[in-house]
């Protein structure tokens, strides 16, 4: 039987006032279990606790009830005083006759009454709460980041700065991302390449960084602190140790094709480096363009068709029979970048983008632009490599467009286009430049200025309206719009179109379902909080940065990597995780194994795990909550219909005595 | 101390005491609720004392049992209040919830509850006057109800005539046709084994007395000769697959059209694979109760369902197997029209009809051995930690009992009746359970029979609907 | 319990009913009424409600009067920091139980042999005390019916303080007990003597009623063959299909399982028992975990093992008497006399050890 302390506070006049202490205090002598009463003017005073800390010990009291304010107030000081006399914190607990009580109702007899039985319902509610301790999940101090664009190098570079050691994954042959694309970055037109590059070199030069390129990943198990991470890298058919990036290999490859690094405007070979500035400096074979490849041999050997590249290398670095591997990674925290790609649908369609080779997107606008593109930096039609002289930037190509593209806004495309527009005008002195554009949105820091400059020094034409149809006529592109502020429809003949077209997220759900992370509607992996938990997800541990998380700019992604980083350290800069222990347990024997437990869980804290017989045989699956995944919420306990999940802390138990304890006060069952 | 309030249990009709207050228990959560409450305290609002609270991590951790349990340990009202959809502190609590209360307080309507006991609110941490407002509202609320009626037989009441269920039933099939199917039937069935496309057929054999069949578990060729066909195969054989299941890789069932929807929600619910059934669809005549037919086939075709492998008919068996997911059956039903009209009758009618027929329970639990569904080891009314279910066998923990048991059905029950047929007290269990089927696919739309849509009560969707909530 | 035969008369329809009303005054009347299309024994306000018919059973048996679903043991609230114990309210009113038919009088006599032999349980022996049985003899089977295949009778006398037989016009009224003596009372008078050809009203039903039945009967030396056979793998088969609820146990008149249970909250609570079944899963797991009858084959075979056989003497009767309605209304349609003759049957063939 328990021995259970209640203790009434006075807390001056506030609860005294309208609660008769005393008789409170008296009647619950006569609670069963309960061996001490006591009231005391404040509790929470230094004196106050003592004397619950003082009764403790001296009535070898297993279970206290403090019945004073809210718990959401004083409960970790009542809590913390009774771990001082030696009695587990969670068996202390908190009756609110204060701000539920005395303070809302002035009939004493009333407030009195409600008063009493709310501390015989905590005294029911302590006698079968349990002793718990935080759960301690130890710390794997390794981060993972997914994705090596700027977001996934800063995150990264920042880990790995603090002393953690990172891994840093990306699909691609070289790391660096959209960014290593752009031409120049808004506002202030610094060559992308230029300032990225830096921090490339950074990553492939740190200690502390792994860089697995041309490697995905292929399966995440665990949870924070402990994920166990299977990583499988291609083959790439270059022995990167041995390869010096001479290109001699690439100069004797038969097989060209497009290069997707300049949005197929230039051609690259079989064997090739994406850029020159590729981190790592070494080339690798795409098995899908590569000769041998497309050989099916009946024996089951590789009968080589084209040994030309290796011919050609002297340190030897090609080997046909490279196999995928996968490797394992033990790591304590994740950080998502993945980044976006853009989405060239309906809405692109319709100003003629597949059609006309002069239509074409920001990023290939970007990478025509660029020194190092497929035109040097020039500015040329791709139909006929003529310059062009009027060309016109359609932005909301597919965004802010529900019925044929996305809701939301690409937040970008205003400051590209107007970058564009310039650059353009800096690279063509007497070309025309026309944006149409539905609204203008520059509010980052020396945005608005750079805009106005595009159109006031630049004298690029801002139209405010939209474009209806580009038709393609005589060489040129009759791009027929509307001018909503003048009210006239407008008709220019362009040489070319650039298409600001929509932000979408590069993961297809691959990542999202391989780390059972939320994503909204669009592909966005959804944060925990839009305004207050940013960069973590709701699954512990894992963390977003970049625009794989929302359309954002370059600022706005290191400043989100940065944090996504901090919020890794934060894990990893502890040797163990200290959770809630007011967790879910299942009832193994019982579990039927239907499994709607895990389908509304929102943490996806709950495991499938296999129980076997004797000889080792799956008998079946039964749910399995994570403590270190769940937060205590409690939907699954009631989704069981059997009743066999409970809640530490809200058990059934407790709250069926508190039930029982609320009902009007009766002398005998009724029957 | 005793309390000021006297609570005196009435039925109804009889005076209330003059100075009868209501007692109303609330079930708030942590995060939202309790925080607003205490923000009414602080900013010293005065709201009336008739409320008793309980504190909650989420309105996903309240469970109808618990709502019941406040009402048979005599509050008169209760109240569940939580955080606004789009704000619960684990992110989705409240929306699961919201689909739970929506369809247990729709059953605790049509079960005779006056709704003005039963509230539901969204209070935020910073809704201290809405709090006071809300309690304020319900306390009134409560109070125009009245004490909550007594738990009891209603004495000297002459009951409801529900009116008749209109319905012709599947075309009528005359003993030629019942035999030809039969030997369509034990034949197709006998292949099945010889051709080890299962290692054991479920059918029907005969009973020992008129009209009734008994269930038939076969695993040699040579008896099926023993299987039967006609008005009298009522059991919904889905039931025994389960167990047969530990036996046998693959089972043979033959179903029904009203037995298969059960085994969606089976597969839905990974109680078995589809792979591990051959389901047997007959031609059916309708199966008869007492002089007429069931109630359920009054509009039903008694065509094979959609999802079979084998379909035996007069003319011969086929193969056939539909995609679940394109599969529907829309059929109305007879029984609607008396949901209806007990709908139309005020509370305290209702309240008698439902106490009159959980008064005759018994507590035998053939409602849940015949249900193809109810597959848990040990069941919620079994559990004595704590013992959410009274174990008395009279009418409040009759009343738990059988609204528990519709409120786990709700959004899964496949209409085969099986409950209402095996009851030996006539329960009309079939009504509550159509009444919720009904509420869960007006309120969420229907899932159909594709296993791999998920059940409506473990989903939820921002925009479900709430009128009723405070 | 003295029966004395030779107080009888013979009642029209009017005076039964006349008696009836009578009866209400002094006494809580507990008579077969229609309730939603169920016949189910119920306390009466006024003679017109019971349904007294030559024949039909109700939907299950009148045991629960002496034997309620649910009653507390005692009751207990906490006061004063103490704990204060309180006996069940006893009822005020004696209790009559009219229009049993003979299997379900047979039943409380079957029950009697468990609550009030050895220890007597009080309660259920307070109860029988104050209650006097007036039953009705059958003047057809229902079609589940099989009585006389068990030893009972459709006219049987056992467990009945006065008998009501159907005669082609109103009803044979016997008194056979002093508490039927007692019960009848003053009424007697007005009405008319039965005569010695009345009483060959009995015999005569008892022939009737038992060609109707066609079953064969069951014979006692049955019980310890199904004894010695009870490891037989008959009864793997035989219960295949049962569903473990407990349909059988609870309209049985003569089953009389119980659980005990507390229901309690904070301020009081009582210790209450209610039905139980041996063909629940749980009814004989034990608190270590293990179950003696884990498989419902074990406990089905349990249940027809302690009807048909189990029996101290062989001239002692099955504790099955026959009414039916288990056949009738087991939701899987098993049929415990079919049980009874197939597991018979296979265990003298196979022998008593073959295999599962």
């Amino acid at each position: 039987m328990s021995r259970v302390g209640v203790f009434v506070c006075h807390c001056g006049e506030n609860i005294a006032r309208n609660v008769k202490v005393q008789e409170v205090v008296e009647s619950s002598r006569d609670i069963p279990g309960t061996v001490v009463t006591a009231d005391y003017p404040y509790l929470c005073s230094a004196p106050g606790q003592q004397m619950v800390i003082d009764a403790i010990e001296e009535h070898d009291l297993d279970r206290v009830v403090v019945a004073a304010c809210s718990p959401q107030l004083h409960e970790p000081t009542f809590r913390a005083a009774a771990a001082q006399a030696g009695l587990n914190p969670y068996l202390c607990e908190m009756a609110n006759i204060r701000e539920h009580c005395s303070w809302v109702h002035r009939d004493t007899e009333q407030a009195s009454a409600k008063a009493y039985q709310t501390v015989v319902a905590a005294v029911e509610r302590v006698k079968r709460s349990r002793p718990l301790d935080p759960i301690e999940v130890p710390v794997t101090k390794r981060a993972l980041v997914i994705g090596a664009g700027v977001a996934g190098i800063r995150s990264a570079l920042d880990m790995a700065n603090a002393g953690h050691q990172v891994v840093l994954v990306e699909r691609q042959p070289s790391i660096g991302g959209n960014m290593s694309r752009l031409s120049e970055t808004f506002p202030t037109l610094d060559c992308s390449q230029c300032i990225l590059t830096p921090l490339m070199v950074q990553v492939s030069r740190h200690p502390n960084i792994e860089l697995m390129t041309y490697s995905e990943i292929e399966n995440v198990s665990g949870y924070v602190g402990n994920f166990k991470v299977l990583i499988r890298k291609k083959p790439s058919f270059v022995v990167a140790e041995d390869c010096n990036g001479c290109g001699d290999c690439a100069e004797v490859c038969p097989e060209p094709g497009g290069n997707e690094f300049d949005m197929a405007l230039s051609s690259r070979k079989a064997i090739y480096i994406p850029f020159p500035q590729a981190v790592p400096s070494v080339y690798t074979l795409d098995a899908d363009r590569c000769l041998n490849s497309k050989l099916d041999s009946p024996t089951g050997f590789r009968v080589l068709a084209c040994v030309k590249c290796e011919e050609a290398c002297q340190p030897k670095a090609i080997d046909y029979d490279m196999q995928p591997e996968i490797v394992e990674r033990e790591v304590g925290a994740i950080v998502v970048a993945t980044g976006f790609d853009l989405r060239l649908g309906e809405p692109a369609a319709q100003f003629g983008y597949q059609r006309s080779l002069d239509v074409m997107d920001g990023l290939e606008f970007e990478r025509m632009l660029s020194a190092s593109g497929p035109t040097g930096g020039e500015v040329r039609r791709p139909s006929d490599g003529q310059t062009p002289k009027d060309v016109v930037f359609i932005q909301c190509v597919g965004s802010r467009d529900p019925e044929h593209g996305v809701s939301y806004c690409s937040k970008i495309c205003c400051m590209y286009t107007a970058k564009h527009a310039l650059l353009l005008k800096h690279k063509v002195p007497d070309s025309r430049a026309f944006v149409f554009y539905m609204d203008i949105r520059a509010g980052g820091k020396d945005y608005e200025e750079f805009v106005h400059r595009a159109m006031e020094e630049e004298r690029v034409m801002y139209i405010r309206g939209r474009v209806s149809q580009v038709i393609e006529e005589n060489g040129k592109l009759k791009v027929l719009g509307v001018d909503t502020l003048s009210g006239r429809t407008v008709e220019i003949d362009a040489d070319m179109v650039v298409l600001a077209a929509a932000m979408e997220p590069a993961d297809r759900g691959e990542i999202a379902g391989k780390l059972r992370i939320a994503a909204d509607a669009h592909g966005f992996f959804k944060e925990a909080h839009p305004k207050l938990r940013p960069v973590e997800t709701l699954t512990a541990g894992i963390f977003l940065a970049g625009t794989s998380q929302a359309p954002k700019d370059i600022p706005e992604t290191v400043s989100q990597a940065s944090a996504a980083a901090s919020k890794g350290m934060e894990l990893l800069s502890q040797e163990f995780l200290q959770r809630d222990p007011s967790t879910a347990h299942v009832n193994e024997a019982a579990c039927a194994g239907c499994f709607e437990c895990l389908a509304v869980c929102p943490y996806g804290a709950i495991e499938r795990k296999q129980l076997l017989d004797a000889q080792g045989e799956v008998r079946r699956e039964v749910a399995a909550p994570n403590p270190a995944m769940c937060e205590g919420c409690g939907l699954c306990t009631v989704t069981c219909r059997g009743g066999y999940i409970d809640l530490e802390g809200y058990t059934d138990e407790q709250v069926f005595a508190q039930l029982g304890a609320l009902g009007p006060v009766r002398e005998v069952v009724e029957r | 101390m005793t309390e000021a309030n006297v609570t005196a249990a009435q039925s109804g009709t009889g005076s209330v005491p003059e100075n009868w207050q209501p007692h109303i228990v609330a079930l708030v959560c942590n995060w939202c609720s309790y925080a607003g409450a205490d923000m009414a305290g602080t900013t010293r609002l005065e709201y009336p004392a008739n409320v008793r609270m309980v504190r909650f991590p989420c309105t996903g951790r309240m469970s109808p049992l618990m709502i019941l349990r406040a009402f048979e340990q005599g509050a008169d009202g209760v109240l569940v209040s939580g955080c606004h959809p789009g704000d619960c502190h684990y992110v989705q609590g409240n929306l699961v919830a919201r689909r739970r209360f929506t369809i247990f307080r729709s059953l605790m309507d049509f079960i005779g509850i006056d709704l003005k006991r039963l509230h539901f609110a969204w209070v935020s941490a910073a809704e201290g006057h809405k709090w006071a407002k809300v309690v304020s509202e319900v306390t009134a609320s409560v109070q125009e109800a009245g004490p909550l009626p007594s738990f009891d037989h209603p004495e000297g009441w002459d009951g409801i005539d529900l009116p008749e269920m209109a319905g012709s039933g599947p075309q009528e099939l005359d003993e030629d046709q019942l035999n030809a199917i039969r030997d369509n039937l034990r034949k197709a069935a006998s292949e099945v084994l010889t051709g080890g496309r299962a290692g054991s057929v479920i059918g029907y054999g005969p009973g020992s007395l008129a009209n009734q069949t008994i269930p038939l578990f076969i695993t040699e060729a040579a008896d099926c000769e023993k299987l039967e066909w006609g008005q009298g195969c009522r059991n919904n054989l889905s039931t025994y697959v389960g167990s047969a299941l530990d036996k046998h890789e693959r089972v043979a069932v033959v179903a029904k059209t009203c037995d298969l929807g059960a085994i969606s929600g089976l597969i839905r619910e990974g109680q078995l694979r589809r792979e591990q059934l051959v389901v047997i669809g007959v031609q059916c005549p309708g199966v008869r109760d007492g002089p007429g037919l069931a109630t359920k086939c009054l509009s039903c075709s008694g065509d094979p369902h959609p999802i079979c492998d084998l379909v035996v008919t007069v003319d011969g068996v086929r193969e056939s197997c539909e995609d679940p997911s394109a599969a529907a059956l829309d059929t109305p039903d007879a029984r609607d029209e008396q949901i209806a009209y007990l709908e139309t009758l005020p509370h305290d009618e209702r309240w008698k009809y439902w106490q009159r027929q959980f008064g005759r329970c018994l507590r035998c639990y053939a409602c849940r051995a015949a249900c193809p569904l109810c597959y848990c080891s040990t069941c919620i009314t079994d559990k004595h930690r704590p013992q959410w279910v009274p174990t008395s066998i009279d009418h409040p923990g009759n009343s738990t009992w059988n609204i528990i048991r519709a409120v786990h059905l709700a959004g899964r029950c496949s209409g085969c009746d099986e409950c209402a047929r095996v009851c030996p007290a006539d329960i009309r269990l079939d009504l509550i359970n159509r009444k919720l089927s009904l509420e869960v696919e007006r309120q969420y739309g229907k899932i159909g029979l594709d296993p791999e849509k998920k059940s409506a009560l473990v989903d939820f969707r921002m925009e479900d609907s709430e009128e009723f909530i405070l | 319990m003295t029966r004395v035969t030779d107080s009888s008369w013979k009642l029209t329809d009017a005076q039964l009913r006349a008696w009836l009303s009578g009866l209400l005054d002094g006494n809580s009347v507990v008579a077969p009424v229609e309730e939603d299309g169920v016949l189910l024994f119920r306390p009466i306000a006024s003679a017109h409600q019971a349904v007294i018919k030559p024949s039909g059973k109700t939907r299950w048996s009148p045991k629960e009067f002496l034997f309620p679903r649910s009653e507390a043991l005692y009751r207990y609230s906490f006061k004063g920091g103490t704990v204060q114990l309180e006996d069940p309210p006893v009822p005020e009113k004696h209790q009559v139980l009219f229009g049993v038919r003979s299997c379900d009088a047979s039943g409380l006599v079957r029950l009697d042999e468990i609550f009030l032999s050895g220890t007597t349980d009080r309660l259920y022996s307070a109860r029988r005390e104050n209650t006097t049985v007036v039953s009705t003899a059958c003047a057809a089977a229902d079609q589940e019916c099989f009585c006389t295949a068990v030893g009972y009778s459709p006219v049987g006398e056992e467990g009945s303080d006065v008998q009501l037989v159907p005669m082609d016009e109103g009803w044979l009224l016997r008194v056979l007990t002093d508490k039927g003596r007692d019960l009848v009372g003053d009424s007697a008078e007005g009405w008319k003597a039965a005569t010695a050809k009345d009483g060959k009203r009995l015999p005569e039903l008892e022939k009737k009623v038992s060609k109707q039945i066609e079953r064969s009967p069951v014979n006692r030396e049955w019980s310890k063959v199904l004894e010695e056979g009870f490891e037989h793998g008959a009864w793997d088969r035989l219960a295949q299909h049962c569903l473990g609820c407990s349909v059988c146990a609870y309209v049985c008149p003569s089953c009389s399982c119980f659980d005990m249970n507390h229901e309690a909250n904070a301020w009081c609570g009582e210790q209450c028992r209610s039905w139980d079944a041996c063909t629940f899963p749980l009814f004989t797991h034990h608190a270590s975990g293990h179950n003696p009858r884990e498989t419902k084959q074990e406990r089905y075979r349990q249940r027809v093992l302690h009807k048909f056989a189990f029996r101290e003497e062989d001239d002692e009767p099955f504790r099955c008497v026959g009414c039916g309605r288990c056949v009738a209304l087991c939701p899987a349609g098993l049929d415990i006399v079919n049980t009874v003759a197939a597991a018979v049957e296979a265990i003298r063939e196979e022998g008593a050890d073959a295999a599962r």
